[in-house]
């Protein structure tokens, strides 16, 4: 068997790389200096801002690949060119709608990239990611504790809690927490067979969500779950079993509370509802095909006039100002990023790996169609965010660091682990 | 045309252009992430002396028990259905029990936290017995054996090269020394019998006396139903018996020396009498 494995083995070609980091980053900042530049012609108010904001957002961008490249030896950065896009696009959307936000969602993108290079590192030992299982998993429901004692009612959700004038999403830094609790080595899997303190983990995650009223992230936090449950037990009659409790709970929940019945009554009747419960979703369908394929042009749609245009309904804004091309250039590249994931599940170091990169795409995919079908009415309008777009700053923390998990998985992200497989192959 | 108006025009093309690059820059990205090659070899195993099989590990984490699903699956009532985990760590290869009726063993002392294993180590899953290879260990070993066989055959060449007029055989010599029976082939039979390798025209010598037989490069001797017996350093043989250089050897009381590189010219082929 062994002989038969090495005789399958590629012979070892010469080193061509399809894909080439300077080229490609040339391209995305020839993108973002096109789209930040009419922007800042379009937009009346704090130019100066906005054009220092796009400056130091290239200047970083270049700062990572420079240093990736050359001090942490990166040959793979396929994902961070992606999330560096999308962010990019995020940006210049949010900027256009609300110049004084420009900064803070600058930032927002800082301290996700600090938490996607952090994260890299914990997730370089499976050990360490052994031991820090516990403490994470009191972090996140002590976090969600603390969310219910201070949380302020906000769109009628409970979600979030205000720390020195920024006001933070407890529930985005949570799906991180959850993600990473969930993924343990196979070790640990075999000898606790049963889903259980997992299981109470997440019941005790989603029924948070749920006091605060948040469903559409306690609807991720379960797809996520049931992706990760897979994974962790590799049995579809548990998933079933979970799977059929929770239908059932959900469909108790929303026949005893008026309140979550009526916040869904739109669903598929938004044409009825076009001026009261429908308008978001209505107004996204109507701009959304006048943009085209190409879009109206930055500053020339309408859809940015309606509520929430930067951060539930972005998609929408994009669809008009950009045009579906790129619309479907965001949606694909999530899609793409979920099917390298699967890939890289099959061959990671550990199931540690393969459990946190397909639960971090599964997410990203269950959140962005929610997002995406909520608004042009194939799903129930949830509101929650386009993962790297939508304007939130916890919101683009969380997307970095779920990319974060699925670039641990890519054995190229530790140069010096790779080696030693190259010498054995 | 004034100023407004080439702003409108720039936005126009930026559009298009924007779309493109998009298209571009993601096309290049999904071709990357979705054709990369993982070319992953593990290659480590055990061995299963007793029916001498392989069973390769062939991920970084592999389960191990008597469920269908473990990657290495073992059919034994003693085993459990999810019995250990052989797991490659930074460190080298760790075996570890999970809640395993019967037991995991390392070199037969039981495994109670994750132990590691090195090559040649036995690793036992209750009754089940396997001799752990590390493909690093396994190799290194291969190589280094393909090396001195190389080498041995380039010294013989050379030792060939160096001496065309002699080369050396072992042979029996007479207590006298002016008789030597060389040895040419690697088993030559000794006795008084004309049908022998070697014809020794002694009383006391049976007819097929002694057998004198390489294996493995070393030289052995052994009787071959004498009446009067063989020895070695008036050692009688029962069996077999390691031949070294200088051996004083008694076939019924006949005594030869031993000789292993006993000097025969070139053009005179066979025994020298």
């Amino acid at each position: 068997m062994n002989r038969l494995a090495k005789e399958k083995e590629p012979r070892p070609r010469k080193k061509t790389e399809p894909f080439h980091w300077l080229y490609m980053l040339l391209l995305v900042t020839a993108i973002q200096i096109i789209s930040g530049g009419t922007v800042l012609t379009q937009i009346e108010e704090a130019q100066t801002e906005v054009l220092f904001v796009f400056g130091g957002f290239l200047a970083v961008e270049w700062l990572y690949f420079i240093f990736a490249r050359n001090l942490a030896n990166q040959r793979a950065t396929e994902l961070e060119i992606i999330a560096f896009l999308l962010s990019g696009f995020g940006l210049v959307t949010v900027a256009s709608v609300y110049p004084h936000y420009a900064l803070k969602q600058f930032v927002a993108i800082l301290i996700g990239l600090a938490a996607f290079v952090i994260l890299l590192a914990l997730m370089r030992n499976v050990e360490v990611v052994n031991a820090l299982h516990i403490p994470v998993a009191v972090g996140c429901v002590g976090l969600l504790a603390l969310n219910l004692l201070l949380a302020k009612v906000h769109n009628g959700a409970l979600n979030w809690i205000n720390v020195g004038g920024f006001s933070i999403q407890p529930s985005e830094i949570v799906k991180i927490g959850f993600i990473f609790v969930g993924a343990a080595s196979l070790e640990k899997l075999q000898s606790t067979r049963s889903l259980t303190t997992y299981l109470i983990f997440s019941l005790g995650c989603v029924g948070a969500l749920f006091l605060m009223r948040d469903f559409g992230t306690a609807l991720i936090f379960f797809c996520t779950f049931m992706v990760m449950a897979f994974m962790r037990s590799g049995d579809f009659k548990t998933i079933g079993l979970i799977g059929a409790g929770a239908v059932l709970g959900a469909g108790l929940i929303i026949y005893f509370k008026p309140y979550v019945a009526k916040r869904f009554k739109a669903y598929r009747h938004v044409w009825e509802y076009m001026n009261d419960s429908g308008f978001q979703q209505t107004r996204v369908l109507i701009y959304s095909a006048s943009g085209g394929l190409f879009g109206l042009g930055v500053g020339n749609g309408r859809l940015r006039h309606v509520y929430a245009a930067t951060t539930d309904l972005i998609f929408g804004v994009i669809c008009e100002e950009w045009g579906m091309i790129v619309a479907f250039c965001v949606v694909l590249s999530f899609a793409f990023v979920a099917v390298y994931a699967l890939r890289l599940a099959r061959h990671a170091r550990s199931t540690v790996y393969a459990i946190a990169a397909v639960a971090s795409a599964a997410l990203l995919l269950v959140q962005l169609s929610l997002n995406v079908f909520g608004v042009t009415d194939l799903l129930p309008l949830t509101g929650v965010t386009l993962p790297f777009i939508s304007r939130g700053g916890t919101s683009m923390i969380c997307s970095w660091a779920l990319f974060a998990f699925i670039k641990s998985a890519d054995i190229k992200t530790y140069p010096k682990l790779e080696i030693q497989m190259e010498e054995k192959a | 045309m004034d100023f407004n108006e080439i702003f409108d025009i720039l936005v126009i093309v930026s559009r298009y252009l924007v779309a493109g690059l998009a298209v571009l820059v993601l096309g290049s990205c999904v071709v990357s992430l979705v054709t990369r090659r993982f070319g992953t070899r593990i290659g480590s195993y055990l061995y299963d002396p007793g029916s001498k099989k392989r069973l390769p590990l062939s991920h970084w984490e592999n389960s191990v028990g008597r469920s269908k699903t473990c990657d290495v699956v073992l059919t034994l009532p003693d085993v459990s259905r999810f019995h250990a985990v052989i797991s490659k760590r930074r460190s080298g290869w760790v075996v570890a029990d999970t809640h395993s009726s019967a037991g995991v063993f390392v070199n037969g002392s039981v495994v109670t936290k994750p132990t590691p294993i090195a090559h040649g180590d036995t690793v036992s899953f209750g009754s089940a017995s396997f001799t752990f290879v590390d493909a690093d260990e396994d190799d290194k070993e291969q190589e280094e054996r393909e090396k001195r066989r190389a080498f041995s055959r380039s010294a013989a060449k050379r030792a060939a090269a160096m001496k065309p007029e002699a080369s050396f055989y072992p042979a029996l010599i007479d207590e006298a020394g002016d008789k030597a029976y060389v040895i040419t082939t690697e088993s030559c039979l000794f006795g008084r019998d004309p049908g022998c390798d070697a014809r020794l025209r002694y009383q006391a010598v049976s007819a097929r006396h002694a057998r004198v037989f390489s294996q493995g490069g070393a030289w052995y001797i052994e009787d071959a139903g004498s009446s009067n017996g063989t020895t070695v350093n008036a050692k009688p043989v029962s069996g077999r018996r390691r031949l070294r250089d200088g051996d004083v050897i008694g076939l019924g009381g006949v005594i030869f020396i031993f000789n292993e590189h006993y000097k025969v010219k070139k053009d005179s082929d066979g025994e020298g009498r």
